[in-house]
């Protein structure tokens, strides 16, 4: 039936070749093809579980390289920070108070050393008693 | 019938248990291969297309889950690889090799099917044996297959009537 309800012979005869082919025997998979198709899924999700599981450890391993890294680094950051000559106004304040800026120093120098672990501070100054009583 | 299919395919696929993907091909595998083996131009293509068209749906299966009918979602995933396995086999093949090979597919029972009506399918334009295939073997309706190869639902409406017309014209001068 066409647009017009009429019925062409040729829509006819279309309609009935569609319903033919709709009839037609059908190509059939092979049974291998469902064995492909399901092996390759599977594949597929191993190789994402893998993605995800080394994505996982490459970030522990960078979260702990860091980790480590910033430990080894803090307290030498910390000496070096605390290490530091006093400032000339320091100088200054301590000169009218009366005190020996070279005793200034030393003071720095001690906070280093007490910031540093024990291994990492320089030999012949562990012993803080023999370093301060050397003045 | 279509809708309780969809709605059958996106509870499986949100479900995600280990059972989903046979299952997904027990009711999808066959009108696939089907529709690939009337867009592609042998066996081992077709088989290639459903294969890497399950492989794609799996990767895509979030989309897959969430699409609003996963059955002409998966169609027009297939039509994809199909064209990809069409390009890549540089579909050179003359019309006449393409019947002698539907002949000799039919001669060893590879594919129990009419060998005349497949060589007449065959030798139609690619543009609209992707039309009839979706049509026909994936039951799709205009509006679907229009979204499937992204052209309006009148184009998909004139290139099937070319296409059967064709059919016919061809089937006439065979017999």
């Amino acid at each position: 039936m066409n647009t017009h309800g009429s019925h062409d012979p040729l829509d006819a005869e279309l309609e009935s070749l569609e319903r033919a082919l709709r009839c037609r025997p059908r190509a059939s998979a092979s049974p291998e093809l469902e064995r492909k198709v399901l092996d390759g899924i599977r594949r597929s999700e191993a190789r994402e579980r893998r993605t995800r599981w080394f994505a996982f450890a490459a970030c522990a391993a960078s979260f702990a390289g860091l980790h480590l890294w910033l430990s080894a680094l803090a307290p030498v950051q910390g000496a070096q920070a605390r290490a530091v000559e006093p400032t000339s106004r320091e100088l200054a304040l301590a000169e009218n108070a009366g005190i020996d800026g070279e005793l200034l120093r030393q003071a720095a120098r001690v906070r280093a050393l007490a910031s540093l672990p024990r291994e990492s501070a320089p030999m012949g100054s562990r012993n803080w008693n023999d370093e301060l009583g050397g003045r | 019938m279509t809708e309780d299919i969809d709605k059958g395919l996106r509870e499986l696929l949100q479900r995600g248990d280990a059972d989903a993907w046979p299952t997904l091909y027990a009711q999808l595998g066959a009108s696939l291969y089907s529709v690939a083996r009337s867009m592609t131009s042998n066996r081992t293509d077709a088989e290639d297309a459903v294969q890497q068209a399950f492989l794609e749906l799996y990767r895509s299966r979030d989309s897959f889950a969430r699409a609003a009918r996963p059955r002409a979602y998966a169609f027009t995933v297939l039509h994809h690889c199909a064209i990809r396995i069409r390009q890549r086999s540089a579909r050179s093949e003359t019309v006449e090799l393409t019947e002698e090979l539907a002949g000799v597919e039919a001669q060893v029972g590879l594919d129990e099917q009419d060998p005349r009506l497949e060589a007449a399918l065959a030798a139609l334009p690619d543009e609209q044996r992707d039309v009839l295939a979706l049509r026909i073997d994936g039951e799709l309706t205009f509006a679907e297959i229009g979204a499937a190869l992204g052209v309006s639902e009148d184009t998909v409406a004139s290139r099937h009537r070319r296409a059967l017309e064709k059919l016919r014209e061809r089937l006439g001068r065979i017999r």
